[in-house]
């Protein structure tokens, strides 16, 4: 048996309310008492320390995983093998080849199809593996170069340390907005995907690739509508959209203004405003869904 | 590298290209952006929107738009002959992302899911027993409104080159500049490569964010690729009237990146309801502060592109 259990939220439309929710579970599983470890897999822009209070950086190493190819122009023949070769548009052709570093996939073909052997591929840095101490739980967390390409990479070895540092409790996975590389990274290998939906079009439309990947991976899935009362009519839309795919309607959120107080007052959701109707509904929805899952597990 | 397409632009009139990001997600670049399109559109301009935010592309729902697929974005994926395969191991020993698996002495079993389409294995093989079966990874859109023309590019669910579709819907696009006076880019969420590409293609971006500590490290993020692009921005602060908002924490990223003064959206219920009802503010209230904001936007960015 799988010691970890990993839950990962996402959303596919940005601004939905992943990071509060990941939030809000991970101090709700704190008040059970569960070991519980926060992944931050939103490596191009982490936010989830921030909204759960105090925290402290326990150390910070940085990852050197990625490779760029670099072109000694002295061999270089001009010969556009190389801009032929690349499949990520990452060699330009400005009378001669030119890398964009931030499209380079380090593959080497580049260098494998140089006939002068001008081009070396190199090593440089990825980003930096965070670790976080909060009141409620250890947060791993990455910071991607600016403007880098191996986003997936830096989330797959966020994982790992986090499943290193609590090897058979609970795993938070905060994924990035979108449905590309580092969000397909973050749901491979769960056993429960939380999609987080806004009540319009928009944010459906991606919620329906989140849910392809899911079903794709084999993964249980839930839907919870936040920011429901936005538009009240929506959620018997969403209702019907998980029915139809067989994905569990979890529940709704209303639109809190303490949501956003909670984070600028430096202090979780919970224990700023523990009363608030969203600390209600979450807490309503989380313990349902917990049990099912304990029961699930059991 | 870019200084040619500059000094083009200049000399030949080439559209001026705007490019909306911002790092943090739902802070309403693809409003912004839609808005902006709208706007300048009322000015006389020839406006092409391009919906880089290829993982998640909306701006042909916001501006009603029925789009056509004008393309197919592919990539390499490898199809070993089994006559021809002299099982030597050299794809699988190439290959960078373990794709291609299979002891010596068998034909390499390929995993989909895990190639990236480098096409390395195609060059490796002595023997040449790879061909190129190609996949679809991402589609090309077109439509119009009679007004605004959009271009955008979807990503296919499951696929993980999302950059390649991002160039690939900014490459197709590239080919229209010309008959456009303004092209404005909606970039999708993060700081990664995929807002990298547009952003250099780029004469001035909008950051849009929220006051919030989140916007605020964002922002930070966004403004520093930025600045590694060499590039103008303007910074535009969206529902900038939420209670206990922290105004500050945004002008205080703004004052280190020595950017010009914020332009502050207000809160607005209607403009919440126009996004959720994929409605443009061109249906608001000519004096409603959101719409004041858009237009002192409009004229701040052309002020910029003009100087």
């Amino acid at each position: 048996m799988k010691k970890n259990r990993e839950i990962v939220v996402a959303s596919g439309k940005g601004g939905t309310g992943k990071t509060t929710i990941s939030s809000f579970l991970i101090t709700f599983l704190w008040r059970k008492g569960l070991p519980v470890v926060g992944v931050d897999a939103d490596v191009e822009a982490p936010d989830l320390v921030i909204t759960l209070g105090d925290h402290r950086e326990v150390s910070r190493e940085t990852i050197i995983d990625s490779k760029v190819a670099v072109i000694d122009y002295n061999s270089c023949s001009n010969c556009r093998e190389c801009y032929k070769a690349c499949q990520f548009n990452a060699i330009e052709w400005v009378n001669k080849p030119i890398v964009i570093q931030e499209l380079c996939e380090g593959c080497g073909v580049c260098s494998y199809v140089c006939p002068e052997k001008a081009i070396k591929m190199k090593l440089v840095e990825t980003g930096d593996l965070i670790v976080y101490e909060t009141k409620y739980a250890p947060i791993v967390t990455g910071e991607l170069r600016i403007g880098r390409k191996h986003s997936g990479k830096l989330v797959d070895i966020l994982k790992e340390k986090a499943r290193k540092i609590n090897n058979e409790g609970l795993i938070i996975i905060d994924a990035a907005a979108g449905t590309g590389c580092p969000v397909i990274s973050s749901i491979v290998g769960a056993d429960y995907l939380i999609i987080v939906v806004e009540p319009t079009p928009q944010s459906m439309k991606t919620a329906g690739k989140i849910a392809d990947i899911g079903n794709f991976f084999n993964t249980a899935m839930g839907v919870i509508v936040n920011k429901y009362d936005l538009n009240p009519s929506f959620v018997k839309y969403v209702k019907k959209w998980a029915d139809e795919r067989k994905i569990e309607f979890l529940g709704q959120v209303p639109y809190d203004e303490n949501v956003v107080r909670a984070y600028v007052n430096a202090k979780s959701l919970f224990e700023y405003a523990p009363n608030s109707p969203a600390t209600k509904s979450l807490e309503e929805i989380l313990n349902v869904w917990f049990e099912k899952l304990s029961e699930e597990g059991a | 590298m870019f200084g040619l397409r500059n000094y083009l632009r200049r000399e030949h009139k080439l559209a001026k290209i705007i490019c909306v990001g911002g790092g943090k997600g739902g802070t309403g670049k693809s409003s912004v952006a839609v808005n902006m399109s709208v706007l300048l559109v009322e000015k006389g301009f020839r406006v092409l929107l391009v919906d880089a935010d290829v993982e998640s592309p909306v701006d042909h729902l916001l501006l009603g738009i029925t789009r056509k697929k004008v393309g197919e974005v592919r990539s390499f994926l490898p199809r070993i002959d089994p006559e021809k395969c002299i099982r030597c191991g050299a794809c699988t020993n190439a290959c960078p992302e373990h794709a291609l698996i299979g002891l010596r002495g068998q034909v390499p079993t390929l995993l989909r899911e895990l190639c990236e389409g480098c096409k390395l294995c195609y060059y490796v093989c002595p023997v040449k027993a790879i061909r190129d079966d190609h996949r679809v990874i991402g589609e090309i859109y077109e439509g119009s409104d009679g007004l605004i023309h959009l271009i955008q590019g979807e990503v296919l669910p499951g696929v993980k080159q999302h950059v390649n579709v991002t160039v690939a819907t900014i490459r197709y696009g590239e080919g229209l500049f010309e008959k456009y006076d303004y092209v404005i880019i909606d970039t999708a969420p993060g700081t990664g490569a995929n807002i990298w590409f547009p952003l250099i293609k780029s004469d001035l971006a909008i950051a849009v964010t929220e006051p919030t500590p989140l916007g605020a490290n964002d922002l930070h993020r966004y403004l520093e690729l930025v600045k590694k692009a060499q590039k103008r921005f303007i910074v535009v602060l969206n529902k900038a009237n939420i209670p206990g908002g922290r105004k500050e924490l945004v002008k205080k990223v703004v004052k280190r990146y020595e950017g010009d003064d914020i332009i502050e959206i207000p809160y607005d219920k209607e403009f919440l309801e126009s996004y959720i009802k994929s409605k443009l503010i061109a249906s608001l209230s000519l004096n409603s502060g959101v719409t004041k904001a858009l237009r002192e936007l409009i004229r701040k960015a052309l002020t910029m592109l003009e100087s």
